[in-house]
């Protein structure tokens, strides 16, 4: 069989098998909405916290009327005392609660130490840090004037005040490529690369299995298979996942305005690499499972380990060094740092390297271990 | 031994998992590899050492004090001091650094002259957690600086060291966080992974094994040792799965409570049920899925769709609060959004019996309407050999 011709017939068999087309073709435009539907807000924000104001004076509720303005966070209500909401907190039903303590504003305006305490959980450190952050700049805004003030009145000069007043931040933090700090434009730039992998690797092997319990298809049929047979038939795999990466790179990312384009001749190349990858492990992991359904069910429940050693999530540094070879198997874990470093980062060709030389040599092994197994099923068949 | 009967079905699911080895191999090693896996994946707890890079154009003894003070925070590790931004860039974008944190010329010059310059962290915001890491850190070491020479600046006007620190301190913000203070990732992601990772296991398992009978046109024959009962047949058949994924869950709640020594705040027993009764939501969800399509493959990618997704709108991370009104709606129809805030609340919270109980009840009706649409569905297609054999 030539190559041109196993690519077609593999081609158009994905495109006939009523139940993988939709897995083909379907799915992927499926998940790209479905899947950052809970991030397309970006930012955290309406977290419910509570109030224990104990001080009830114009400085506390200057305080409280503050916090309502900042919109990570939402008033979920007061409480007469710490007890009262300490159980929400635990339960999970509120994020935080603040307080105010007895003689706040006295102490504040006479100078003796005082604090404004809040709690987080740390059972959702993701509202943790938000909790903590936003009251703590709201606290902070506040002492601020509240110590200008003082000083004023015990005969600083008002030159000196103001030049205090206006001086900028002594520390900034600067986000790179996600300038906004989405949470959407983070997650969604990883995972779509995942949901790519797992979405083509069962369709994949699902198919080579079928072909192979049915002795059928370009790979198991009567007629003999060369290496064009073998080679077309990956392409011709290839193909599909080429067309969803393009199709996240080019359309999802645009259409759900994140961070894109960095380098997209880049990208497109890293692409049709990373298909050719995806399309050899698909077949050899068709040829091994010999059924169509075992794709799914043992792709279904790699796609959160995946991700998690694909060390985006999870820093590499903090990782056992087993599991980051490990890691190195899998081809989302080159394929999402050579994406989102080609894409939302806009890396150069040669800064992308590691990631390159990682998906060449798995495109090298999982297409002789695709060759193989599919020698190896025929030879069984044949005995 | 009876050839009829509850037992007979579940020692005829015995010999069939005897015979297919990779039915055997996702019923119990896949998912207990990859539940070590996770644990051994989060087991550092803290990441420590991010590699960072430092441009420092100042040069003077404040900004080597600086870089000192960083380089002892336990988040950072400090690999590179390029000569420029310009230099620096293209460490972040070849992943070799997080960040770069930028000291700008003459910045203890203009501080004494009362016009400091800010520091400057250009940290990589793709990677979110290692951001807020760095982000956090930088901040302490820089704060720590400015607070010191704010006070020894304070200090001119009488008093001393101490009494300047008070008047400049006079209101602070007392942060705190609770449960789980030192926020450790093994105890938030593992904890908040593993279940959910039970639960799609469980989930696979129990429509496997059902659907497979529908799919090799074997349910005759499974009806048959089961005298006919399809409920008798059901037991049988799901028992085994669910008996493995109890034990599985105790599994995960010794390794965390026990073996990792993050004892419950709240009671351990009714953690335990929580994880119980999830899992049996699983089966009741498996029942469901495959009683709506009498087809193995189609009921998989439904759970694809309606399980494998579970984590995303659970709020694990990026709180539910936060989601629009369709992610938060879709959220509500998942089991694992019910059983989340119920094992946090009774692992790390501490919270009470009620609010255990006020968590549970939503999660008992995914037992009951799965099996109220599930049941029907099965009993009508056991009866339809017709539709048997789809694939």
């Amino acid at each position: 069989m030539t190559l041109w011709r196993a690519l077609s017939n593999t081609v158009a068999a994905a495109l006939r098998d009523r139940g993988l087309v939709i897995l083909f073709v379907a799915a992927i435009p499926v998940y790209s909405f479905f899947y950052p539907l809970p991030y397309a807000t970006q930012s955290v924000r309406d977290i419910p916290l509570v109030v224990v104001d104990l001080d009830a004076s114009p400085m506390s509720r200057d305080i409280v009327s503050r916090l309502s303005a900042v919109a990570a966070i939402r008033n979920g209500g007061n409480a007469s005392s710490i007890d009262e909401a300490s159980g929400a907190l635990a339960a999970g039903e509120i994020a935080g609660i603040v307080v105010v303590p007895q003689n706040f504003s006295r102490d504040a305006m006479r100078g003796t130490p005082t604090a404004v305490t809040v709690f987080g959980t740390g059972a959702y450190p993701v509202q943790d840090s938000a909790v903590l952050g936003s009251v703590g700049a709201v606290v902070q805004s506040v002492a601020g004037e509240v110590t200008g003030a003082r000083m004023a009145h015990q005969g600083a000069p008002a030159a000196a005040l103001l030049q205090s007043a206006r001086a900028g931040p002594a520390f900034i933090d600067q986000p790179l490529y996600n300038l906004a700090r989405g949470y959407g434009s983070y997650v969604v730039a990883a995972v779509g690369i995942l949901i790519v992998q797992q979405v083509m690797l069962m369709a994949i092997a699902s198919l080579v299995g079928t072909w192979l319990e049915g002795r059928a298809g370009t790979l198991f049929g009567a007629q003999t298979v060369g290496l064009s047979a073998l080679v077309g038939t990956i392409a011709g795999f290839a193909f599909f996942v080429f067309l969803a990466l393009l199709y996240f790179i080019g359309f999802v990312f645009w259409f759900q305005d994140y961070p894109r384009g960095g380098n997209l001749a880049g990208a497109v190349a890293f692409s049709a690499l990373t298909a050719l990858t995806v399309g050899s492990l698909g077949v050899a992991l068709g040829a091994w499972f010999a059924d169509r359904e075992r794709a799914l069910q043992v792709l279904l429940v790699t796609s959160v380990p995946f991700l998690f050693m694909g060390g985006i999530v999870f820093p590499r540094e903090a990782m056992p060094a087993p599991i980051n070879a490990l890691a190195m198997l899998v081809p989302t874990t080159p394929g999402i740092f050579g994406f989102v470093k080609l894409n939302q980062m806009g890396a150069t060709w040669s800064e992308i390297r590691p990631e390159f030389l990682n998906m060449t040599v798995l495109l090298l092994l999982y297409a002789t271990l695709a060759a193989w197994a599919v020698h190896w099923r025929r030879k069984v068949a044949t005995e | 031994m009876a050839t009829t009967g509850l037992r007979a079905v579940v020692s005829r699911e015995l010999r069939y998992l005897g015979r297919q080895p990779w039915d055997l191999a996702l019923l119990l090693w896949f998912p207990a590899a990859t539940l070590a896996l996770m644990l051994w994946l989060f087991s550092a707890g803290i990441p420590t050492g991010l590699p960072i890079a430092v441009v420092d154009e100042d040069h003077g003894s404040a900004s080597r004090d600086l870089i000192r003070r960083m380089a002892s925070m336990r988040g950072l590790a400090i690999t590179a001091q390029p000569a420029s931004l310009e230099a620096a860039q293209p460490l972040v974008r070849s992943g070799s650094v997080y960040g770069i944190v930028h000291i700008p010329l003459n910045w203890e010059r203009d501080r004494l002259r009362n016009a400091p310059q800010p520091v400057v962290l250009y940290d990589n915001a793709q990677f979110s957690l290692v951001a807020g890491i760095i982000g956090g850190d930088v901040r302490t070491a820089v704060t720590s600086m400015v607070v010191e020479r704010a006070v020894a600046g304070e200090a001119r006007f009488g008093g001393g060291l101490a009494q300047a620190a008070v008047r400049l301190n006079g209101v602070r913000a007392d942060l705190r966080t609770l449960f789980n203070p030192a926020l450790s990732y093994e105890a938030y992601l593992a904890g908040m992974l593993l279940p959910v990772m039970l639960h799609l296991f469980c989930v696979v398992a129990a429509v496997s094994a059902l659907g497979h009978e529908f799919r090799d046109r074997s349910v005759d024959a499974w009806l048959a040792t089961a005298g006919g009962s399809l409920s008798r047949a059901l037991v049988g058949k799901l028992a085994p799965v669910l008996l493995v994924y109890l034990l599985f869950a105790l599994l995960m709640v010794a390794t965390f409570a026990g073996w990792r020594g993050w004892t419950p705040a709240g009671s351990l027993v009714l953690w335990v049920a929580a994880i119980a009764v999830l899992m049996i939501v699983s089966v009741a969800v498996a029942v469901m899925l495959v009683g709506i399509t009498i087809n193995l493959r189609l009921a998989l990618s439904l759970t694809g769709i309606y399980v494998a997704t579970g984590l995303a709108f659970s709020g694990f991370s990026f709180p539910r609060a936060a989601m629009g009104p369709a992610a938060q709606w879709w959220g509500a129809l998942l089991p694992y959004t019910f059983y989340l805030p119920v094992q946090q609340g009774q692992w790390l919270g501490g919270a009470s019996a009620s609010a255990w109980a006020h968590g549970m009840a939503p999660l008992l009706t995914f037992i009951v309407v799965p099996l109220l649409v599930g049941l029907p569905l099965l009993g009508r297609a056991v009866r339809q050999p017709q539709r048997w054999g789809g694939r």
